[in-house]
């Protein structure tokens, strides 16, 4: 998954890329509000962090310039004002949540999942496929109650289409999410954590979770359960 | 001039410096007319009246006599200024006064309209009054003769009349309106006087010599030096109250700061004891800030109540949309809240997130009256509930973060400092939801 974190004090923005790094996300990082509009507009973000007080462009202005272009990511607000006002101000102009400053990690961390399940829509951070089993706040799979041991990547691919379900995931919309803009894009990279995931998740070749749909991309195929 | 008309008293001065002319000049323009017409009515009476008398002394016997020495000593002397002539109906001279005749007088008076017998004119011309009076003489003999008598008298003295009746008229005009110029500037150094006290009493304050507008100002300008005391009370309430909250932030930083500086770096417990101290510091300061918003409240604004809950409930249902959580609004669309928008905003935010945060599934916020009755606000969700035994704990006010639990606690005792610092009453309350009541009355 791909983040944007907007934070002009660079301590605390290396701090937050790093914590979400170590998690699996791709992370972007702006120090002022032009940049962010700009990387905003032109990336397809899952998900962005920003603070309110920025340099150049106010966090207010950016969420409301991104909105205003139809950039519908979630967006936390971080800001160092408590009042009522201000967290009204940014929930009304298009950010999802708010966390006030100081904070811990973990808490930022536990509105980050929040915002991914409410996009994904899943109000729960468990996803029950029958033999496969996704605990999206462990990062953990389990295959017949079995933790699967899968590698970062191959996690935050099968993350991805599951997070998008019954649809067609293309091999450039994954590069985009999964890896940062440096990637090698034609590189076999993506068919080939695709090809691991199946022989983990699938070594009977019975379940076939995981489609190909020629010339289009791939697809979770999995039934959901239950919420 | 600009320098001029900066000042509201420079302003009216210039205006009437202009004014007062105009006024003037049309008044002594009319004066001097009357005057004239009436010098002029008083001549041609004088003139009609030497005429009858000249008439009384004639005689006609084929031709027109007058006697040698007339009646008006005037008319005997040459060149006295007061000259009579007589003319026939052809317009021949009969007779002229001794006076005229050093006078080039020609055969008759000129350009004189016909008269009717008994018809007089009188006209002012080429420095003469001349008065002329038409009348037919009958002879014993039965005829009638026509006879145009015609008096002169020069202008000079007239003039010289009218000369002093003007020079007296702009002295006395001049003179009233140097009166009026400096009464009125009188006027306005009087009328202006409480500006000059308002702006003194400013210069007061800013100097530290003052606190408030001390002195009696007249109704007009009271509003507004009502309204300056007012903010200059509210904003030294504020200033006090950024003070406290200093101190107090200060005071209770200390202690945290204290405990770290007197421990002990090699302690294995250290790494624990900064991170429970740190946690503690940013509750203090949380507590402060937001108890530092509130109190500017003393020049009211409007604030509908109604409003205000939706833009919370929008936000709060945006929070809280995992939860679910079903919020109920049942407000009276004209509820007013007389003060802060940002200090009702701040207030309701506290009270209905708490509700959203410690509620199951169901948040009720119900507010009524406002404007000449007491608001009433109640916040009410399904959750477990404030234990009774700490229903007045979490309202203390002033109660140091220190000894407060963290929770309901922080955000429900700026809650209650808000309400009080507009002297209204926050409640802690069972609901029939099954959770907390909080219930807010402000007057």
């Amino acid at each position: 998954m791909r983040m944007l974190i907007v934070e002009d004090e660079a301590r605390l923005r290396l701090q937050l890329a790093r914590h979400f790094r170590e998690l699996g996300w791709v992370v972007e990082e702006a120090a002022d509000g032009a940049e962010a509009l700009f990387l905003g507009q032109e990336h397809p973000y899952d998900l962005a962090i920003v603070d309110l007080g920025l340099p150049a462009m106010s966090g207010l202005e950016l969420i409301g310039s991104w909105r205003a272009s139809e950039r519908e990511f979630p967006v936390l607000v971080l800001t160092a004002r408590s009042d009522w006002q201000d967290k009204v101000e940014a929930l009304e102009v298009g950010a999802d949540d708010y966390v006030t400053k100081p904070f811990h990690l973990e808490e930022i961390q536990a509105r980050v999942n929040a915002l991914q399940r409410r996009a994904a829509g899943r109000s729960h951070s468990l996803a029950d496929y029958g033999a496969v089993c996704i605990d999206f706040r462990a990062r953990l799979v389990l295959l017949n109650g079995e933790p699967l041991d899968l590698t970062s990547f191959e996690y935050n691919t099968l993350e991805y289409l599951v997070h998008r379900a019954g649809e067609v995931i293309s091999k450039t919309e994954l590069t985009e999410h999964l890896y940062d803009q440096h990637f090698d894009r034609d590189s076999n990279v993506i068919e080939v954590f695709i090809g691991r995931l199946r022989k983990k998740l699938d070594p009977g070749n019975t379940l076939k979770p995981i489609k190909t749909v020629r010339g289009a991309g791939y697809c979770f195929a999995l039934e959901r359960r239950s919420k | 001039m600009r320098m001029t008309l900066n000042s509201l008293a420079g302003r009216l001065l210039f205006a009437s410096a202009l004014l007062l002319p105009l006024f003037l000049g049309a008044t002594g323009l009319y004066l001097d007319r009357s005057q004239r017409l009436g010098i002029d009515a008083v001549v041609a009476e004088r003139l009609q009246l030497q005429i009858l008398t000249l008439l009384a002394e004639a005689e006609f016997d084929q031709t027109l006599r007058l006697p040698e020495q007339l009646l008006e000593a005037r008319f005997n002397r040459p060149d006295s200024g007061l000259y009579a002539l007589v003319s026939d109906g052809d317009g021949q001279l009969l007779w002229s006064s001794p006076s005229a005749l050093t006078l080039e007088l020609g055969a008759s008076p000129l350009g004189l309209p016909r008269l009717e017998t008994g018809g007089g004119h009188f006209e002012r011309r080429d420095g003469v009054f001349q008065h002329s009076y038409q009348v037919v003489w009958e002879t014993d003999q039965g005829s009638a003769v026509p006879l145009l008598f015609t008096v002169r008298e020069a202008v000079e003295q007239a003039d010289a009349q009218l000369t002093v009746y003007r020079q007296s008229l702009i002295v006395w005009l001049g003179g009233s309106a140097l009166l009026l110029f400096a009464c009125q500037a009188l006027i306005l150094f009087w009328g202006l006087r409480p500006l000059r006290m308002l702006a003194g009493d400013i210069t007061n304050i800013e100097s530290g010599a003052a606190d408030e507008l001390g002195h009696a100002y007249p109704r007009e300008i009271q509003t507004v030096t009502n309204s300056l005391n007012m903010l200059l009370a509210s904003e030294k309430k504020r200033r006090e109250r950024a003070r406290n909250t200093l101190a107090d932030l200060a005071h209770s930083l200390k202690t945290p700061l204290s405990v770290m500086r007197g421990a002990n770096i090699k302690d294995p417990d250290y790494p624990q004891l900064v991170k429970e101290q740190t946690e503690h510091m940013e509750q203090i300061v949380a507590y402060q800030l937001q108890r530092a918003i509130g109190g500017s409240h003393q020049l009211l604004q409007k604030v509908p109540v109604a409003s205000v809950l939706q833009r919370l409930q929008a936000t709060l249902s945006k929070v809280y949309a995992e939860k679910g959580v079903e919020m109920e609004l049942d407000t009276q669309t004209d509820s007013i809240f007389r003060g802060d928008a940002r200090d009702l905003m701040e207030l309701l935010g506290i009270l209905m997130d708490n509700a959203c945060k410690y509620g199951k599934q169901r948040v009720r916020v119900t507010a009524s009256g406002g404007g000449s009755k007491p608001l009433v606000i109640i916040v009410e969700d399904d959750g477990q509930g404030i234990p009774p035994e700490l229903h007045q704990a979490v309202l203390q006010r002033g109660m140091r973060v220190d000894s407060q639990q963290s929770g309901h606690g922080i955000g429900l005792a700026v809650a209650a400092d808000l309400v009080d610092s507009y002297l209204g009453e926050l409640q802690v309350k069972e609901s029939e939801l099954g959770g907390a009541c909080l219930r807010v009355v402000l007057p």
